[in-house]
């Protein structure tokens, strides 16, 4: 996301602010260039090569399936949306906690740090069947999926940033009769936040994937109960419909956790910036 | 010492012997299957007891013996046959016969040529503990069912065969985990299990045979659970590959009459061939190989009469926008004796 200080907010030779449009246009155009071509070469050769719809449709195909019947996408959108949010929440709020009991423990950490990375290897595919049969054929399981899925990144990249703060300060601190918790809080958990905020945007991609998966488990509604519906009625264009909404599900949140991380940390930027 | 130089020389004589003898039969087998026409099959799903008929030829050599050389594979997702098929990229594909009537809808070109199970396995399945003796027992019990459009149809027919309405039966969309949501009582019954595995898997667990009520006792037109497909196009324009479907055909339904003459070898194979326990496949086996034959008809056979009236009951339950003819989704040319 742009800033006042941004090479391409100025115009050089002018050394003017260039406007808004235009510094939107050289940060994300390249990117909308490379999706529109591809889009474009989709359509082209399904059409040029005759491939039937029921195996890969055209893009035209998936946005006409958008206003067809854009009830039932929007709806069930609503539904993935709330699951993908809360858990994504669970998970923020998990990872944190976790990420600090085990950088103030190191008992915790020599204990659940090997467990935590084997708890990763387990696929979700075989644990959500069973959280649904635990816990009903409701909300909460799907929550609990996405929260698995999530807190790991957020509390790795939390213990190595708490973890990188320079011992130079730590030791002032301590000159200083700094508690063990003020050393934590002055110090400690503000320089680990850009690593937790670059952990929490690689788990804001895979929110919608968790909800999926604990919608295919069993559920009566949301975007895995259309792409379940749609896949044996061969109607693919519906499935990538889902898929698309789903991508910009994930796109949203990754957008909204750096626009967090700018209100929250904006002298980690400048920093950045300034280097 | 001429005694061992004899034996010696009578040893290396008839190792020649079978060394030429052996390579000759190798050479003979190699041509055979040079020979042999490759086909490609897509299953339904992975290897289990329905398959039987198919593992039974493949493993007693009926294909071999039709010049076929068989190669099966199972599919990453149940629905991906037909559209393989569809597509050239699979001879043949084993599929379901809903599945044939969304592929009309999308001029998928698929055609039916036998039946591999002539009858529906799918069933209501209830635990005896839930006192399910008929269907108007099911008035405040839940049902568990699979969220596919067919289940949903099938359960919607049953309520209206059993004269309940909606707010009768709680309806729970368990995905794929029927067993487990039935034997953790989340569930007093399930729609989208099989009789011969579903039904015998809840069985062994709880160490009483569970309700089972087949679709067609649902008020579900009878149907083929499993149908072989072939590419309807290339049967047209392609005669070796229709000669080929023929002799597939007939292999098929030769080694299906095999097998049911032959429970204990066909248990074998299918131990062999899948990961299911032993336990469970002697009892799965000798039911699917009951039901490979209904009294009505020949093995293997179709009926377009069936075909026309299961296609109108997916018509009324909205599972197909527009009515498909069953001649174009279906023929018996390629079978003899129905």
């Amino acid at each position: 996301m742009l800033t006042d200080t941004e090479p391409a907010a100025y115009d050089l030779t002018t050394h003017r602010q260039r406007p808004l449009i235009a510094r939107w246009g050289i940060a994300y155009g390249p990117a909308l260039l490379i999706v529109g071509a591809f889009i474009g070469l989709w359509e082209l050769l399904v059409r040029a090569l005759n491939v039937p719809d029921y195996l890969l449709p055209t893009p035209s195909a998936v946005a006409r399936d958008f206003s067809t019947d854009h009830g039932v996408l929007l709806s069930a959108t609503w539904v993935t949306l709330e699951e993908v949010l809360f858990g994504f929440g669970i998970a923020f709020a998990a990872g944190l906690a976790l990420a600090i009991a085990l950088h103030l423990s190191s008992i915790l950490r020599r204990a659940l740090y090997p467990i935590l990375i084997a708890s990763q290897t387990i696929p979700i595919v075989v644990l959500a069947p069973i959280l649904v049969i635990l816990m009903g054929y409701n909300i909460k399981p799907k929550l609990v999926i996405v929260a698995l899925i999530c807190f790991f990144p957020i509390v790795v990249n939390g213990v190595d940033g708490f973890r990188s703060v320079d011992p130079e300060f730590v030791r002032m601190m301590r000159t200083l009769d700094a508690s063990r918790l003020s050393i934590f809080r002055r110090i400690e958990f503000p320089t680990g936040l850009p690593l937790i905020f670059s952990g929490t945007r690689i788990a804001a991609t895979y929110a919608a994937i968790g909800a999926i998966f604990g919608e295919w488990s069993g559920s009566t509604s949301g975007l895995g109960y259309v792409m379940l519906q749609a896949t044996p009625n061969l109607e693919t264009a519906r499935v990538l419909a889902a898929v698309v909404i789903l991508s910009a599900i994930s796109l949203l949140l990754f957008l909204a956790v750096s626009l967090v991380e700018r209100m929250t940390i904006p002298w980690a930027r400048i920093q950045q910036e300034g280097a | 010492m001429k005694r061992p130089h004899t034996i010696g020389l009578l040893g290396l004589i008839a190792t020649l012997a079978l060394m030429i003898g052996g390579g000759h039969s190798l050479a003979a087998t190699r041509a055979h299957m040079q020979a042999a026409t490759k086909v490609n099959l897509t299953l339904d799903w992975t290897p289990n007891p329905d398959h039987v008929a198919l593992y039974y030829a493949l493993k007693k050599g009926f294909f071999t013996k039709a010049g076929l050389d068989v190669h099966m594979q199972a599919p990453s997702d149940p629905s991906l046959p037909l559209k393989l098929v569809g597509v050239n990229k699979t001879d043949l594909a084993i599929s379901y016969e809903p599945e044939l009537f969304y592929g009309a809808q999308k001029h998928l070109p698929a055609i039916v040529v036998a039946a591999v199970v002539p009858v529906p396995l799918n069933s209501l399945i209830a635990l005896k503990s839930a006192h399910i003796n008929k269907l108007s027992d099911l008035k405040g019990h839940t049902v568990g069912t699979t969220g596919i459009p067919s289940d949903e149809a099938i359960f919607a027919t049953m309520l209206h065969t059993a004269h309940l309405k909606t707010s009768d039966v709680k309806n729970v969309h368990v995905g794929f985990n029927l067993v487990t949501s039935l034997l953790s009582h989340k569930v007093d019954a399930i729609i989208g299990g099989y009789r011969n595995v579903e039904a015998i898997q809840v069985g062994q667990k709880v160490h009483q045979a569970p309700s089972v009520f087949p679709a067609n006792t649902l008020g579900v037109p009878n149907y083929d659970e499993l149908v072989l497909v072939a590419n309807a196009n290339r049967l047209k324009s392609d005669a070796a590959y229709a000669t080929t479907v023929r002799k597939f055909v007939g292999a098929l339904v030769a080694a299906a009459k095999a097998a049911r003459a032959n429970a204990s070898d066909a248990i074998t194979i299918m131990k062999q061939t899948t990961q299911y326990d032993a336990s469970f496949l002697k009892k799965s086996v000798p039911t699917t190989l009951a039901l490979l034959k209904p009294s009505s008809s020949g093995l293997g056979c179709i009926s377009p009469q069936q075909w026309q009236s299961f296609g109108n009951w997916m018509l009324k339950r909205k599972l197909i926008k527009t009515p498909v003819k069953a001649a174009t989704v279906m023929t018996t040319a390629y079978l003899q004796g129905c």
